[in-house]
């Protein structure tokens, strides 16, 4: 039996936390913080929800002592009426969620059940997780995941960089926030940035901040993520697709703990822990110089290898359970099993997208799927297909900047470069028309309204870029009759995109 | 930054920031790429990196403007 833990007087609130978390979640409520169960007999709970409506200047601290007492459970701050000042601080403080408005079952729910999963994976990362657990990606006790578990415990509160390795997928950045929930610095802020998600001139800024008239535009002195950051972790995903002009910035926060801000002159001390992530091949790049070696070696000071799926042998029957189970409660679609021969399929199939995959292709499954038990015929025909995958991402290994779903791109336009064409950009805007309308048809299921939503162009243009491209969104192909080759053909032919449309039954694939 | 986009992410990250732009996020994100491993090929030289994309020199000198950093 779990446990919330809710901090405020309105009965309003209480009424709708046990409509939002339902009969297994025990609620104790108490109407100020100096009620809170303290001392080490009081018993943890598992997350804690605090009232703030009525909180004034003394916000901040108050929050501190509500963490204090919880004992490191996740806080979720709820507000009635909107105070942004006192949201962002108490975010910043390490609150887990913030929700303002009136009491809402519906928008509580999720938010509480992610919190609970949270709750459930850091507070025991050393032990098997069992069949049921609520925990969130991190379900499983293979080998492989118990030496993850065991380097969070290690490592999390010695204060040292720590880069996490792993395929995309995988779940790097919940070993980020376990590290942070049980480290020295839990009670600072935790502040994630995707590296390649920044267009490059602006990551500078983004990390360090800039002085007013930095640059065109900088129209106002702006605190960076290392200065924001001051006492907590600061959370680099995708280190590998770093400038090396950022690169030797980094490296020297590191070495010096200081920087400036774009523009400035002054040196700031900073106070930060950092953890850094990848899914390319750090050594390798480090060795043929497109990475610093000597920021790989500080930032590689304490490595968690975080396993594939496909290697995290025995774990995959007790992640279908568990997101199947968690699907059940968010959709409310009815509890699905999956029947022995489906999951001989799935514990075949190379999951090159690992967990994320996994999480994607069992919710199509679920939304689809006819009655309660997911047989063979339910599963998308990649997964169906006897023999090795083909990987409808193009992942090719040979050359690290092609694992991530770069869907051949750069090869495409090098040897169009090397052919000597002379209108390249026109082929490479076809090129990325052509896969991105397929990602976005898979996404959609094949529902051309919400694409060309996605898209931001009309239906009719959608309808004739389809026509265009050759994009092909053919019939499903029973199990018994022929199954397309859902492979990629490489090259400039076009590739088939390998997927399951919930809506339509059917397949979407790029023709010649 | 890495040689190469991660279509597949991108995708995925801007629908899930709520993206009603993908067609032309997309291809802002492609030029920034394009131009970059064009001049890479060409050895940096910009009238034949133009030419091998089939783009004027004033239509190359904008798209180089507006994929390299500048301020937020």
């Amino acid at each position: 039996m779990r446990t919330l833990l809710f901090i405020g007087g309105s009965t309003g609130w209480i009424s709708t936390l046990h409509a939002a978390v339902g009969p297994n979640v025990v609620i104790a409520a108490v109407d100020s913080i100096e009620r809170i169960p303290d001392g080490p007999e009081a018993g943890r709970p598992d997350i804690v929800v605090v009232d703030v409506t009525a909180w004034g200047e003394d916000g901040p601290n108050a929050f501190r002592e509500v963490r204090r007492r919880g004992a490191g459970a996740p806080v979720i701050v709820v507000a009635d009426r909107g105070t942004s000042e006192l949201a962002i601080e108490l975010i910043r403080l390490g609150a887990y969620d913030y929700l303002c408005g009136p009491p809402d079952p519906a928008r509580l729910r999720p938010l509480l059940t992610r919190a609970l999963e949270m709750a459930g994976l850091t507070r025991d990362p050393g032990h098997a997780a069992p069949v049921h657990a609520p925990a969130g990606l991190f379900i499983g006790s293979s080998p492989a995941m118990q030496e993850v578990y065991k380097a969070i415990g290690r490592v999390a509160d010695r204060d040292v960089t720590v880069l996490i390795l792993g395929e995309s997928g995988t779940g790097k950045e919940l070993v980020a926030q376990a590290i942070y929930r049980h480290g020295c610095r839990s009670d600072g802020p935790f502040l994630p940035i995707n590296c390649a998600a920044i267009p490059e001139g602006l990551l500078e800024s983004e990390l360090f901040g800039h002085e007013k008239g930095a640059f065109t535009g900088a129209d106002r002195r702006r605190v960076g993520k290392f200065e924001q950051c001051r006492g907590g972790t600061l959370f680099l995903d995708e280190v590998g697709d770093m400038t090396p002009l950022t690169q030797a910035k980094i490296l020297r926060v590191l070495q010096e703990q200081q920087f400036e801000r774009v523009g400035g002159e002054a040196s700031l001390r900073t106070d930060v822990r950092v953890i850094a992530a990848t899914n390319r091949d750090l050594h390798g790049l480090a060795t043929t110089g497109q990475f610093r070696s000597d920021l790989y070696y500080r930032l590689g000071v304490f490595t968690i290898h975080l396993p594939p799926l496909r290697e995290r042998h025995g774990d995959l029957p007790l992640l279908v359970d568990h997101i199947l189970g968690r699907f059940d409660r968010e959709l409310g679609m009815g509890s699905r099993r999956v029947s022995p021969s489906a999951l001989g399929l799935l514990q075949e199939y190379r999951w090159p997208g690992n967990v994320r995959e996994l999480q994607s292709v069992l919710k199509q499954v679920t939304i689809q799927a006819k009655g309660p038990v997911i047989v063979p015929d339910d599963l998308p025909p990649a997964i169906r297909q006897p023999g090795p995958a083909p990987m409808p991402t193009g992942q090719d290994q040979e050359d690290g900047s092609r694992a991530g779903g770069d869907l051949g791109w750069h090869r495409f336009v090098e040897d169009l470069l090397r052919s000597g064409s002379r209108r390249v950009y026109a082929e490479s805007v076809v090129f990325v028309e052509r896969h991105l309308i397929t990602l976005i048809l898979r996404e959609t299921g094949g529902n051309q309204v919400r694409a060309a939503q996605l898209l931001g162009i009309t239906r009719g243009s959608l309808r004739n870029k389809i026509r265009a491209l050759g994009i092909v969104i053919e019939p499903k192909v029973r199990a018994g009759g022929a199954i397309p080759p859902a492979m990629s053909t490489g090259g400039r032919r076009g590739v088939v995109a390998n997927f399951f449309s919930p809506q339509m039954g059917g397949g979407v694939r790029t023709g010649p | 930054m890495s040689p190469t986009p991660d279509w597949e992410r991108f995708v995925r990250d801007r629908i899930r920031s709520g993206s009603q732009d993908l067609y032309q996020e997309s291809l802002r994100l492609m030029d920034r790429y394009l131009i970059r491993l064009t001049l890479r090929v060409t050895g940096g030289d910009h009238l034949r990196a133009a030419s091998a994309l089939g783009l004027t020199p004033e239509e190359f000198r904008a798209k180089l403007r507006d994929s390299s950093p500048s301020g937020p």
